[in-house]
């Protein structure tokens, strides 16, 4: 299910972490943590776009739909929130895969998600294994919702 | 006739108006209710028994009951009441108390859950903060552990920084302590034990 690749040099604890080429459109509203993610899925081999914005954000996923094979959003932004975002984008090109950061979720957050086709959702704090493998199985088609943290 | 359904909490009031009015010709009491609930049954089977048809909406005099008829005066102002609006009453008649201690149930329970309400909110932003902090905390600490030696200092440093962090993790992830948190922040401040029976979202 998790496939090894090695495209990128990683340090000797990311060995074991399944890596990708693909292209992601990261959004989250704190700076702070848009660093963390965007080192970490560098790392991994990934192609980062950042964006502080999801207003911004969509208006980079309207421009060039097919630029990006995975969204990741925080849930909870100024303005628009992941989830309307998400939905905007899946407008767009409905393919699109998506996952749902949240700082704090309810039940009823996790089953909407679902219901609007949200393919991936985890809680913060995100450690880099679980960025590595819930990214990898969301882009190789799998649904990954985090059931157990909601 | 005037028919009348009693509907107080109180005993004593509902036995009053029974007493002052069981035997007067044109008024009969032909109810007991202690709750609005209960009355709204009552009505229904009353309607049925009085018309054996379709039920029509009955006329409500409320609060007079306040005076608990202790004088004739009041009596008669009740009586007065209910005469005057004979016509409206088209099948019954409902005395209705206060209900004093149902409104307070009724208050009291809004309250409780506006409350619950609020300190979940409250919670939950405050976890969410929380969350996003720690998401800093253990992201940079994790990013500083490629760079540094394994068994070194700094680097069993930052391992115990990313073990403190995965350990509340786990703790919000059981779920416990949000209930917990919730329990707390409801009962210790009103001097009663962590025992109410609820579900926290």
């Amino acid at each position: 299910m998790i496939e090894k690749q090695k495209r990128a040099p990683l340090s000797p604890d990311m060995e074991n972490l399944p890596t990708g080429n693909e292209r992601v459109l990261y959004v989250d509203d704190e700076e702070t943590l848009i660093k963390i993610g965007e080192r970490h899925l560098t790392h991994l081999g990934y192609k980062v776009t950042p964006s502080i914005s999801s207003n911004d954000a969509l208006e980079i996923f309207r421009a060039a739909p097919q630029d990006f094979d995975l969204i990741i959003t925080d849930m909870t932004m100024p303005g628009m929130t992941g989830e309307t975002m998400a939905l905007e984008m899946m407008k767009i090109r409905p393919d699109v895969p998506v996952i749902l950061f949240t700082g704090y979720s309810s039940q009823v957050n996790w089953e909407k998600a679902i219901k609007i086709g949200i393919r991936g959702f985890a809680n913060k704090p995100i450690v880099r294994r679980e960025l590595a493998e819930i990214v990898r199985r969301v882009l190789d088609g799998y649904d990954c919702i985090d059931k157990e943290n909601s | 006739m005037i028919r009348v359904l009693t509907i107080d909490d109180n005993e004593m009031i509902r036995r009053t108006i029974v007493q002052n009015f069981s035997e007067t010709d044109d008024i009969k009491v032909v109810g007991e209710a202690v709750s609005g609930y209960e009355a709204m049954d009552k009505l229904e089977q009353l309607q049925i028994e009085i018309d054996g048809g379709p039920m029509t909406q009955p006329e409500i005099v409320v609060d007079i009951m306040k005076a608990e008829l202790k004088t004739q005066a009041e009596k008669e102002r009740l009586l007065v009441t209910l005469k005057n609006s004979e016509k409206r009453f088209r099948d019954i008649a409902m005395i209705m108390g206060d209900l004093e201690k149902e409104k307070e149930t009724a208050e009291y329970h809004f309250h409780q859950s506006q409350r619950m309400e609020s300190i979940g909110t409250l919670a939950g932003g405050i976890a969410h903060d929380f969350n996003i902090i720690l998401s800093a905390i253990m992201g940079y600490t994790e990013l500083s552990l490629d760079d540094t030696e394994e068994g070194s200092m700094p680097h069993n440093c930052m391992m115990e920084v990313m073990t403190a962090g995965q350990a509340w993790v786990w703790l919000w992830s059981t779920a416990s302590l949000k209930v917990t948190v919730v329990i707390w922040q409801l009962t210790v401040p009103r001097g009663r034990g962590p025992c109410l029976p609820f579900t926290c979202r």
